[in-house]
């Protein structure tokens, strides 16, 4: 179990997870969903995502099968240097980008893939000897937990509100980056 | 199979389109109940192609004497594949429609026929309806199930982690097991009283403000000429006659379909099932190791009522390398009626293999020679698991075939090979073209004893062009290389260099006028295409070449 390598199916699962967001802002955007401006941004974060996920990162060992066209976008995203290297931060990234497509019916589909492509890549960055052994690194699965626990709380605090309430997501907000500082803060070196 | 897909979205979406009370539902209903009943047919079918012992069955039974039908058992894969991505694309459609119909549940909320309702009341909101009722919060369970399964599914991931893809996929049972939830939910309704409430008929009881329809209705029954949409115009002039009701709609939910669709392939697979692990439960007695050049390794064992056909491969399972992995590996020699012993050549390559490898042949003896019997006592317990079917069975029912092996592709080969040299004469095969294609020189004495004792027997039964042998050794250092001294008959058959396919082609149509030649390739992708695409070329001999294609991962 130790040399699978999960960060390559999370950047399949997050490329789904971008084409499910987009297909399920149409369906919101189209359909007039009551507020449906949350489908049309699932459309921009599905496209922004799909754009992220395109080009398939380079395998620890053997060779790795390129995207079809991948070498134009791979230019591109090279361009943030370790914020786009680095899988916590796109482990974050994504967490954060897929709660507010959690509050609308059509997109909340898309909401829980991109939360496990999340899940994944937090996981491939538990060392390998420590997977062996099953242990996990404390810190980081408590960071990991107050991640979920907080996009939890998030969903429930807007659950069934109207626009108004919007509001309300700053505070959430802040305290998701906070912890999020908090969780790069601990990663290795 | 695309003709059946069609088939059945079409015919539900007519039914639902004539349901009379549309009040509720548009588009949604038509969309969500055409992609289901697809969907059902899918989910029956997929689960046939992996029914391998089965098939296995199939192929190697009188039952199915013609050999186009044997060759649609070789595509089982490719089937299996193509009814996932049908999965795939028309669970999208049944999801997106049935949020519409959700949407349209809480807003168009009948308060005429309450039992017809999934809201309990107006305006509930629709993810309360998603994830508080049995239907939605199994289907959603079901997408995330599909998400994984499907996302693990990629050539990318089966080719680099293998095991994403099996552990993965071995959530199906998960997903079938919602599934049957799914439907139980009673949704769907029809109405079991249509004789004493007919649809369109006037409730006297009923206030005028739910009665707007029927105006029109009138108007239309006698002012106007028959509208387009009616077709059967000798029905509605039956219908002209207005009826009262006598009671209350009555309404039953229907059976679900599912049920019936899935059952009998889901029962099927889990019969089989169990039938492998009864039968692969017993360990198998590893008989001798031995260690060949190249990462090479063969293991001769025995096995009580094991019987296999040339070509046919196995599972192995040992629990000491690895509790949960099992690896297939095609048998080189397979038990006859004199002899029960079989084999498997293994290549070392890969962390399994690697395990085994150390476990069988301790490496302080790897180099040295170590007497079988010490080590017989100190072998770990192994399990194997099939035989299973392979396209390669059918190489002895041609009357000639064209084998092409790659490297340690040449394994199922071998079994033939084995079973030529044991007796030939019960086989419609007279001339077998053998082409073996290697890196290293070392890699030919993997079976250089076979092919020697097999060319000599031909040679003495006078029969020399039974068996063709042509070996290739694809990378040299320009130094003039033999396999061994007592080889004669293979170094003179040894070519340095690729062969030039097309020119080895003409030769054997030219040779086999008019023939139908069976062409078996196991090796590189790239070995594969090109021998593909040139046995679908013409030629001017009038002989036909059939190919035979293997597929792996």
């Amino acid at each position: 179990m130790g040399q699978i390598e999960w960060a390559m199916w999370a950047n399949e699962q997050a490329l789904a997870s971008g084409l499910i967001l987009i297909t399920g802002g149409i369906v919101a955007t189209a359909g007039r969903f009551t507020q449906w401006y949350f489908g049309a941004y699932s459309i921009v974060a599905g496209v922004f995502v799909c754009l992220l996920e395109y080009p398939r990162g380079k395998r620890k060992k053997g060779s790795t099968m390129e995207r079809w066209g991948q070498k134009y976008m791979t230019s591109v995203v090279k361009l943030f240097g370790p914020l786009t290297r680095n899988y916590y931060v796109r482990a974050v990234l994504h967490l954060l980008l897929s709660v507010p497509a959690g509050f609308l019916l059509a997109t909340i589909l898309g909401t829980a893939c991109l939360a496990i492509a999340s899940g994944i890549y937090l996981l491939r960055q538990v060392p390998p000897a420590h997977r062996g052994k099953r242990t996990l690194n404390q810190t980081q699965c408590v960071c990991g937990v107050k991640c979920a626990v907080l996009s939890v709380c998030a969903f429930h605090v807007c659950k069934w509100s109207s626009a108004s309430r919007l509001i309300d997501l700053i505070p959430s907000s802040c305290q998701a980056l906070f912890w999020a500082v908090a969780l790069l803060h601990h990663m290795p070196p | 199979m695309l003709s059946a897909v069609t088939g059945l979205g079409s015919i539900e979406s007519t039914v639902a389109k004539n349901l009379p009370v549309v009040s509720i539902h548009q588009l949604g209903l038509c969309l969500s109940r055409a992609s289901a009943s697809v969907l059902n047919l899918n989910c029956s079918l997929i689960l046939l192609p992996m029914c391998r012992i089965l098939l296995a069955y199939l192929r190697g039974s009188q039952k199915v004497p013609s050999r186009r039908t044997r060759r649609l058992l070789d595509k089982s894969r490719t089937f299996h594949i193509t009814c996932g991505v049908t999965i795939c694309i028309f669970s999208g459609v049944h999801v997106a429609a049935h949020l519409v119909n959700a949407l349209n549940f809480s807003v168009n909320y009948s308060e005429d026929f309450v039992e017809l309702n999934a809201a309990r009341y107006r305006n509930e909101d629709p993810r309360k309806l998603l994830f508080t009722t049995v239907p939605g919060l199994t289907g959603v369970c079901m997408v995330v199930v599909l998400f994984l399964m499907i996302t693990a599914s990629t050539y990318a991931i089966r080719v680099s982690n293998y095991d994403i893809f099996w552990y993965t996929h071995n959530l199906f049972f998960v997903f079938y097991m919602l599934l049957m939830l799914h439907v139980s939910g009673g949704l769907l309704k029809y109405q079991t009283n249509l004789d004493t409430h007919p649809p369109g008929c006037i409730n006297l009881n009923r206030t005028s403000s739910q009665n707007i329809s029927l105006p029109e209705y009138f108007s239309e029954h006698f002012h106007e000429p028959f509208p387009e949409e009616f077709s059967k115009p000798e029905e509605f002039t039956q219908n002209t006659f207005v009826k009262i009701c006598m009671e209350e709609p009555r309404f039953q939910a229907n059976f679900p379909q599912t049920w019936l669709w899935i059952s009998g392939p889901l029962c099927l697979y889990c019969a089989e099932r169990l039938y492998r692990y009864i039968r692969s439960n017993k360990p198998v007695t590893i008989i001798s190791v031995i260690s060949h050049p190249s990462d090479v390794m063969e293991i001769r064992m025995v096995k009580e009522n094991f019987k296999a056909r040339p070509g046919q491969y196995i599972i192995l399972h040992c629990p000491s390398v690895s509790a949960l992995e099992n690896h297939p590996f095609t048998l080189t020699m397979c038990p006859t009626e004199t002899k029960a012993t079989f084999g498997v050549h293994l290549k070392i390559v890969g962390d399994w293999t690697e395990r085994f490898r150390d476990i069988l042949l301790p490496p302080s003896s790897q180099d040295s020679e170590i007497l079988p019997f010490i080590q017989s006592r100190n072998y770990p317990k192994l399990y194997i698991d099939g035989p299973f079917g392979s396209p390669f069975e059918e190489s002895l029912n041609y009357e000639v075939s064209l084998c092409v092996a790659g490297g340690i592709g040449v394994t199922p080969f071998a079994s033939i090979l084995n079973t030529l040299l044991d007796d030939w004469k019960p086989y419609k095969l007279r001339r077998l073209y053998f082409i073996w294609v290697c890196r290293d020189i070392q890699s030919f004495h993997w079976f250089a004893d076979l092919l020697c004792m097999l060319h000599n027997k031909f040679w003495q039964e006078n029969r020399p062009d039974y068996v063709n042998i042509r070996l290739y050794l694809s990378q040299t250092d320009g130094i003039q290389k033999i396999i061994g001294e007592k080889y004669h008959a293979l170094n003179s058959r040894l070519f340095i260099g690729r062969p030039r396919w097309k020119l080895l082609f003409d030769e054997i149509a030219k040779y086999n006028r008019g023939k139908t030649v069976g062409v078996f390739c196991c090796g590189p992708n790239s070995l594969s295409k090109t021998l593909h695409k040139l046995s679908n070329q013409n030629n001017s001999y009038g002989t036909r070449f059939e190919y035979n294609k293997e597929s792996f991962s």
